[in-house]
């Protein structure tokens, strides 16, 4: 009786495949929030940005200016480039300094490994605005580091330019975001069978030779989401900058927080917002046809 | 790490509720608390309220004063404009020259703010003769009431920077050479161009030109290398001066407080181009939820039990004479009084009609 | 056999290299936060350099603070609410996913498209949508939505790869058993997917808890505990907080510990 029911009950579902599951209908409440407190706030930031801003507020009238002016004036242009320097060399140095991290930590064993692993989350449970603000009084004239050297005797007088330039960006940067690109890239490489790598070795590769050829490339997965993941961040931060960057390195972010926290003109600063996620979304499409976005986000755990 | 994620299915749900209903038992409580009381929400430079002036204007008002964080006029001002912006506080005050042209609108009609009551203000008669003006209407209604005034300039230190120093006579202090990698700007469009303009010899900075605007730009640029770091907020400024990163810096006067009350050894530089004075008055917005408390509140502010305090606590000055009353001519003066009476160069912030170019002149010094 | 004998001494030394690298960036790691616990202990005025004396002073103020307890159970209260509406409609939207629905692709993209959004643009979209909706900005209004939104995409993340993965087989028998897919759902998928749907709920707590940009955006007058940070350090440079800073990760530390050993001791267990 009921194997001949579960036949039919099967042979019908394979008779008329439907486009829409009712299981399917689980994903409504999240689609409802998705739709009105994400897709909705973005069209009407693309709507204000083709308004105007004037000292009394926005007005509704359709225009390109705020464009024009973005495209014109080379303030604008010029901080975009900075923002993607900046921001590809925080990556690529965050990548330099957390692979071997993550090699360590992926090779480590037992209880020792989850230990290692829980000292490096440790210190990102302190806030980040403390992570960023931690560099003035650490590099500051009267910081610390100035004051050991001071101390050891192996300067006359502090260090001025530890602190306020594009150098400390870079370092805030690698600071607050490496667990975003370690832990990737731990996950990555803590799924590799360690069989592959004694194989290899035991078929007289040379250590470089099998880290090259074994272990890098099946750890792409886990790098590329931690690069991904540490530019796009980076592109759109706020605080580092400011706090650390001093009288030069303004980024992208600081320059459309100031427009409506400062200088009230709204829609000039969702014009330059449209401006950086197209350019955001447009660097993660170039990533993804390559390799693909879904692996790009879900790589690491696979 | 699949360890880790199994270990943490420890935590039962019945802690988590646990957790939960006592957090929140003790979350209700303030909110009880508040909820009794009225309570308006400001939006006004913070030091105003430095103690002992936050418990008299409570204690004259009959509530208690949230206060939201200042960070510039601009900024307050911004937030007025915004859409739901009118609702957001009861009372605001922001400096009178910038905020003036917003706040009443477009047009008749069109104001951001209400109407305020002078029958509820009778302390509007202590207002000081110099600051009639800028009580500001618009065909017989009052919507802004000046409450206090101020001035930004240089401070410095002095142990680094001697007081007989040439430089401690000028805006130049924080643009020339000679201090070069001590220096500290502040991150506004107007007050930098102002201080910048002032320096350079325009006689009404507020109606530079755009060729004019450029040339400080261009100054200012190339000042930008002695300068170490460009604050964002009064807290950034103490900071730096405190920590000794920077010897000298355009500061608004609640830093130099802060300072002097720790002790630190700091002077104000009295520029011979003028300081930047500015007075700053009290608004509703239009839709407030407590307008009469907050018309009671600024009518406190011009009263003697606040007015007479307020220089001490916060640096500012009082618009009402009544904040002078109670103190000897050599304390007004020590205070900063001898401003208005021409004792000390000033020049006013003025509001220049094309501010939009000043921003962006400023949005090139800092990317260059 | 002779290569291999080799192999463990030739292993040795880049071993030995990479434990100290290792070794030094851990020091990288906590040299700022062993600072900040110093300067905690600092009786001057400011925050920083040159330490004055050396008290306890600034903890009394940091425990004293009625802000900081207010802010922090905020964030603590915030965190949860967030952490199971986020965790809730992940995982509606992790189950619907193994259905078949059209505009799959157009979906995703909408779910993960928030993890993309620089952190300034995602509060200031809210900013906006809240300006024109004229909602009054406040933690279980706004900030909730700000946090929700940050964290829903991660959630989605940590879920579907597990939902993913999932046996259906057991599924699959119990409605050939003639169980409704409601029943099936609480009874069989759920349970299994506890250990999943904690970690999510914890991962998006986490988030929450830190959440700092957006929140800056759309917060009225009260604190979280990032924002109340922020105000101490950058608008009030408030001596006391580094002390602030140590109770909070103190506190995180200790919670995380728990959490830790509880673990390990029903893994033992079981």
């Amino acid at each position: 009786m009921t194997a001949i029911t579960a036949a039919n009950i099967n042979a019908s579902r394979e008779a008329r495949p439907r486009r829409l599951e009712p299981g399917a209908l689980m994903i409504v409440p999240a689609l409802l929030w998705l739709v009105l407190f994400g897709v909705v706030p973005m069209i009407l930031l693309g709507c204000m940005s083709l308004w105007r801003s004037t000292i009394f507020g926005i007005e509704m009238e359709w225009n390109l200016d705020n464009y024009r002016t973005i495209f014109s004036d080379d303030v604008y242009m010029r901080v975009l480039a900075q923002t993607l320097r900046i921001a590809l060399a925080s990556t690529v140095l965050s990548l330099i300094l957390s692979y071997p991290l993550a090699y360590f930590l992926a090779s480590a064993k037992g209880r020792k490994k989850t230990a290692l692993v829980l000292l490096v989350f440790l210190p990102f449970w302190t806030s980040y605005v403390i992570r960023s603000y931690v560099w003035l009084p650490m590099l500051g004239r009267q910081g610390l580091v100035n004051q050991v050297l001071l101390w050891l005797g192996v300067v006359d007088a502090p260090i001025d330019w530890f602190l306020f330039n594009e150098g400390t960006v870079y370092l805030g940067l690698v600071y607050v975001y490496m667990l975003f690109m370690t832990l990737p890239i731990y996950l990555s490489l803590d799924r590799l069978d360690p069989k592959l790598v004694e194989a290899a070795n035991d078929l007289g590769a040379r250590p470089a030779q099998t880290f090259v050829r074994v272990v890098l490339p099946l750890s792409m997965p886990g790098v590329l989401s931690g690069c991904t993941m540490v530019f796009l961040l980076a592109c759109g931060v706020y605080v580092t900058p400011q706090l650390l960057g001093g009288p030069s390195a303004v980024m992208f972010g600081n320059i459309i927080a100031s427009q409506f926290l400062t200088s009230n003109n709204w829609a000039l600063g969702a014009a330059l917002s449209v401006i950086l996620v197209v350019l955001v979304l447009g660097c993660l499409y170039l990533a993804g046809l390559r390799w693909g976005l879904q692996r790009l986000f879900m790589g690491a755990g696979h | 790490m699949n360890s880790g994620r199994d270990g943490i299915t420890a935590l039962s749900r019945r802690n988590l509720l646990q957790l939960a209903g006592g957090a929140g038992f003790v979350a209700m409580t303030p909110r009880l608390a508040r909820a009794q009381a009225g309570n308006i929400d400001v939006l006004v430079p913070n030091a105003i309220l430095n103690a002992p002036l936050r418990g008299i204007l409570e204690k004259a008002i009959g509530a208690k004063v949230a206060d939201a964080p200042f960070q510039s006029t601009t900024d307050s001002v911004s937030r007025l404009m915004s859409p739901g912006g009118t609702s957001r506080y009861d009372m605001m005050i922001s400096q009178t020259e910038f905020s003036k042209t917003p706040i009443l609108g477009s047009g008749e009609g069109k104001e951001k703010v209400l109407p305020l009551d002078l029958a509820k203000i009778p302390n509007l008669a202590k207002l000081s003769e110099t600051f009639r003006p800028d009580v500001i209407a618009r065909n017989d209604k009052t919507y802004m009431i000046p409450i206090f005034w101020g001035f930004d300039a240089v401070v410095y230190n002095k142990d680094v920077i001697p007081e007989t120093d040439e430089l401690t006579k000028t805006w130049g202090m924080i643009f020339e050479d000679k201090y070069a990698g001590k220096i500290a700007w502040f991150d506004t469009a107007h007050q930098m161009l102002m201080a910048a303009g002032l320096y350079l010899g325009k006689k009404k900075p507020e109606t530079m030109t755009t060729a004019e605007l450029k040339e400080v730009g261009d100054f200012l640029i190339s000042k930008k290398k002695n300068v170490r770091t460009i604050y964002t907020s009064f807290a950034q400024c103490t900071s730096l001066l405190a920590s000794g990163e920077v010897a000298c810096a355009y500061s608004p006067i609640p830093v130099r407080v802060d300072l002097e009350k720790s002790g630190k050894n700091v002077a104000t530089a009295w520029c011979k181009e003028g300081v930047l004075s500015f007075s700053t008055g009290a608004y509703i917005p239009k839709d407030a939820k407590k307008p009469a408390i907050a018309l009671a509140a600024i009518d406190a502010m011009l009263a003697e039990d606040y007015a007479s305090k307020l220089t001490a606590a916060s640096g500012y000055l009082s618009c009402s004479t009544a904040g002078t009353a109670a103190l000897s001519k050599e304390e007004a003066l020590r205070l900063g009084y001898g401003i208005l009476e021409g004792a000390t160069a000033h020049y006013p912030l003025r509001f220049p009609p094309n501010i939009s170019q000043w921003v962006e002149v400023w949005a090139r010094v800092k990317s260059a | 056999m002779a290569k291999s004998a080799q192999a463990p001494r030739r292993r040795a030394i880049p071993r030995l290299l990479l434990t100290g690298y290792a070794g030094l960036v851990y020091v990288f790691l906590y040299a700022p936060i062993a600072m900040i616990v110093l300067l905690s202990f600092n009786t001057a005025d400011f925050i920083g350099f040159p330490i004055e004396g050396l008290g306890l002073v600034r903890y009394r103020e940091a425990v004293a603070s009625s802000e900081v307890l207010h802010a922090a159970i905020n964030s603590v209260l915030l965190g949860m609410a967030a952490a199971s509406i986020a965790t809730v409609l992940a995982l509606g939207l992790a189950l619907g996913f193994r259905y078949r629905f059209p505009l799959k692709g157009v979906v995703l993209q909408m779910i993960l498209v928030p993890i993309v959004i620089p952190a300034v643009v995602g509060g200031v979209v809210l900013m906006v949508l809240f300006g024109y909706a004229e909602v009054s900005p406040g933690l279980w209004t706004t900030v909730l939505v700000a946090h929700v939104n940050w964290a829903l995409p991660f959630a989605f993340l940590t879920l579907y790869p597990r939902v993913h993965r999932f046996d259906r087989s057991l599924e699959e028998a119990a409605m050939d058993l003639g169980a409704r897919p409601a029943l099936v759902l609480r009874r069989v998928v759920l349970p299994m997917m506890r250990p999943g749907i904690v970690a999510t709920f914890l991962f998006s707590f986490t988030l929450s808890f830190d959440e700092f940009v957006r929140t800056l955006f759309v917060i009225g007058s009260d604190r979280t505990i990032p924002v109340l940070i922020w105000t101490l350090v950058i608008e009030r440079n408030s001596p006391h907080l580094p002390a602030v800073g140590v109770l909070i990760m103190a506190a995180t530390i200790v919670i995380a510990l728990i959490a830790f050993v509880t673990g390990e001791r029903s893994r033992s267990a079981s």
